[in-house]
């Protein structure tokens, strides 16, 4: 968990000192999406060839899928309190702060990073 | 939205495939490179979070909110196997808890469950929480749409500070980078010490 954290702070700090190259942080955030896609591959693969997982899945997998399913039902629902509550009208921590004394700003339907 | 679940599934479903069929190099199953895949996209989420022109604002919002996400992890996961055990009387409440209780984390969860318990709870406890983190994963784009933008964080529990983090970043936003990371730390912490608590109320 340290190294996660050291590896996170030590992109953060980069990110900071590239900040002014806006191109560039742009290719990391398209970077960041085809590391994704080869995150999932790759743990598609180690399930995959996993023998105690691929075994044990028709027995013991129904049971994990329930319990799973009820442990995100009821997080997820909860979630949608707490955010109603709490985040919602928070909308956008920082845009906030920027738009402040502006009329409420309509919300980007686009994904963060494509943001300029 | 829709579009981001179904490639990152098609990715999975691959990796899958591949692995069960053996089609696959020898170095890969060895080596399992996921690990610095994840390594790498940490420090990608790192400098795309970082170089972001809002980051400061982002920084200053650090806030009493971000309790609220693990509360609502624990809560949640907890009301959710209460209503499992309701419908489903002849199961064992501490081991249910438990198995909740890894919020994701399930390489810790699994270990400790199967010492506790034995080695079948262990392998639930493993796909059961595998199977959290990879919905995550794999929906997030449709959670952050239909559920809010907190839903990701909170699906993510645990793992919401590492594999988990790329996802709620693209799809939730940059302001929620921190309080993903915040809520992954504390969960993290958590789930060996409740799932101890747990035993030993049980016993």
């Amino acid at each position: 968990m340290l190294f996660i954290l050291a590896l996170l702070c030590g992109g953060l700090l980069a990110g900071r000192l590239l900040s002014r190259k806006r191109e560039l942080i742009r290719t990391f955030d398209r970077l960041t999406t085809w590391s994704i896609y080869l995150l999932l591959f790759l743990m598609g693969v180690s399930i995959g060839t996993n023998k105690d997982i691929i075994a044990n899945l028709s027995s013991l997998g129904l049971k994990a899928i329930i319990i799973a399913a009820f442990s995100l039902g009821g997080s997820i629902l909860l979630s949608v309190v707490t955010y109603h509550f709490f985040f919602r009208k928070y909308n956008g921590f920082a845009k906030n702060a920027e738009n402040s004394g502006r009329e409420s700003a309509p919300e980007d339907p686009t994904p963060t990073n494509r943001m300029e | 939205m829709m579009k981001g679940s179904l490639i990152i599934v098609g990715f999975f479903a691959a990796g899958i495939f591949l692995g069960i069929e053996g089609w696959v190099p020898e170095a890969i199953v060895r080596h399992d490179p996921s690990m610095y895949a994840l390594y790498l996209l940490i420090v990608f989420v790192g400098i795309s979070v970082g170089g972001d022109e809002k980051f400061m604002h982002i920084v200053r919002s650090v806030n009493f909110r971000y309790l609220l996400a693990p509360i609502t992890v624990i809560a949640g996961t907890f009301l959710g196997i209460a209503v499992y055990l309701m419908l489903f009387p002849g199961e064992k409440a501490i081991e249910s808890l438990a198995v909740g209780a890894g919020f994701g984390y399930y390489s810790l969860s699994s270990v400790l469950i199967s010492q506790l318990s034995g080695k079948t709870l262990g392998i639930i406890a493993l796909l059961a929480n595998i199977i959290r983190e990879v919905f995550t994963l794999l929906f997030t784009p449709l959670l952050a749409r239909y559920f809010g933008k907190l839903a990701p964080v909170v699906s993510g529990g645990a793992t919401s500070m590492d594999t988990t983090l790329p996802v709620i970043v693209k799809y939730s936003g940059k302001e929620y980078a921190f309080i993903a990371i915040f809520n992954g730390i504390v969960l993290t912490i958590l789930v060996p010490l409740l799932i101890s608590l747990l035993y030993s109320l049980g016993s």
